[in-house]
């Protein structure tokens, strides 16, 4: 597969629609995007932070991936949202055996949808 | 405990998300107070009522935002409660409806569904205010919630003291006797004049914190009259 069509088969980080209705909405205020940016990152890490302290605990890992999920979703990180939501349902049904792996996904995700938005 | 001095009406959020805000305020072009714990909303205290009040279900493992929804409704009577929500469960829905929230809004914010979900309870709001109020000077009575409002404050009323005051603001400046204002505070039961003095009392202090310029006199001999005060070069 060429780099080309491996690029094109990559699950998208950013909702192009999602991002360009939050650009035309900040349009009169130009540190609105910035704003949201850095709320977006500084919480982030926080929640990162916390779901490796608390790895073993179904029902924080639940409300925090939670969280992130609702917090990606309106910030338009699909792909964030998409991980996001698949450690709240690892916590939820309390099935935290690949929990590692998919917080360690889920933080490049983030750290790879964070470069992105700083450029918007 | 949080005060502040809204001059103009505001959101009041309950979120622990922190781009709800910026995003509602943004697209609402309203600005915004926000809290993400429920001890937090519930301390707050401001001289405007909030235009609208969202309120995020799911805050902490152990906090719902339906916990405070029941308390917000019973303080900010006419205000529109919009519960926002990423569950798909029905059950939570009904349930934040039942406890007093007027609408509901599902994450992500679709902002036109956000705008038009709170034009929408606007409109109802403010159906629900007049028919449930009367409006005399600059006060406002609301009746349901036994509520005089006025000069950015409020005051509660006993049931009482709101037929008294119901019963002057009808009378539009004309005096009121004693004997039909006992009859139609009390239903024709056999009261002392005491006991009406102290329930007009209770009125007048709450005119006192809610107008600016209405006033209880008393005529005696004839009965009361709610009035406008006298100005001060009219007093000189």
């Amino acid at each position: 597969m060429s780099r080309a069509t491996a690029k094109k088969w990559e699950e998208k980080l950013l909702d192009d629609e999602k991002i360009h209705y939050l650009l035309e909405l900040g349009k009169t205020k130009p540190h609105f995007m910035p704003q949201l940016v850095e709320a977006f990152a500084k919480c982030s890490v926080e929640i990162f932070k916390e779901l490796k302290g608390r790895r073993t605990e179904p029902e924080t890992i639940f409300h925090l991936g939670h969280k992130l999920k609702g917090m990606s979703s309106n910030i338009g990180a699909q792909k964030l949202e998409r991980l996001a939501a698949e450690i709240e349902n690892a916590g939820k049904d309390g099935k935290l055996y690949d929990i590692d792996a998919l917080i360690e996904e889920a933080e490049i995700a983030f750290f790879q949808t964070r470069e992105l938005l700083t450029l918007k | 405990m949080k005060s502040v001095s809204l001059k103009n009406r505001y959101l009041l959020i309950l979120d622990d998300d922190p781009l709800v805000s910026p995003i509602l305020e943004q697209a609402l072009e309203v600005e915004s107070v926000c809290f993400s714990r429920t001890k937090e909303i519930l301390a707050f205290e401001a001289d405007v009522d909030p235009l609208a009040i969202f309120v995020d279900l799911h805050l902490t493992e152990s906090e719902s935002g339906l916990d405070v929804i029941p308390q917000l409704r019973n303080r900010f009577a006419s205000t529109p409660i919009l519960v926002i929500t990423s569950s798909q469960t029905e059950e939570s829905l009904s349930e934040s409806l039942a406890t007093g929230a007027d609408d509901f809004i599902r994450k992500p914010l679709s902002l036109k569904e956000v705008t038009a979900r709170l034009q929408r309870r606007l409109g109802d709001a403010d159906q629900r205010v007049a028919a449930d109020s009367v409006k005399f000077g600059d006060v406002v009575l609301h009746r349901e919630h036994r509520q005089l409002r006025g000069a950015g404050k409020r005051a509660e009323l006993s049931p009482l003291g709101q037929r008294i005051l119901q019963a002057l603001i009808e009378a539009k400046g004309t005096v009121v006797s004693r004997e039909k204002l006992k009859k139609l505070a009390w239903n024709g039961r056999a009261v002392t004049d005491n006991a009406l003095d102290r329930k007009v009392y209770e009125v007048r202090q709450a005119l006192k914190e809610t107008s600016r310029c209405l006033q209880i006199t008393t005529l005696y001999g004839s009965g009361f009259v709610l009035e406008v005060k006298p100005s001060k070069s009219e007093v000189a």
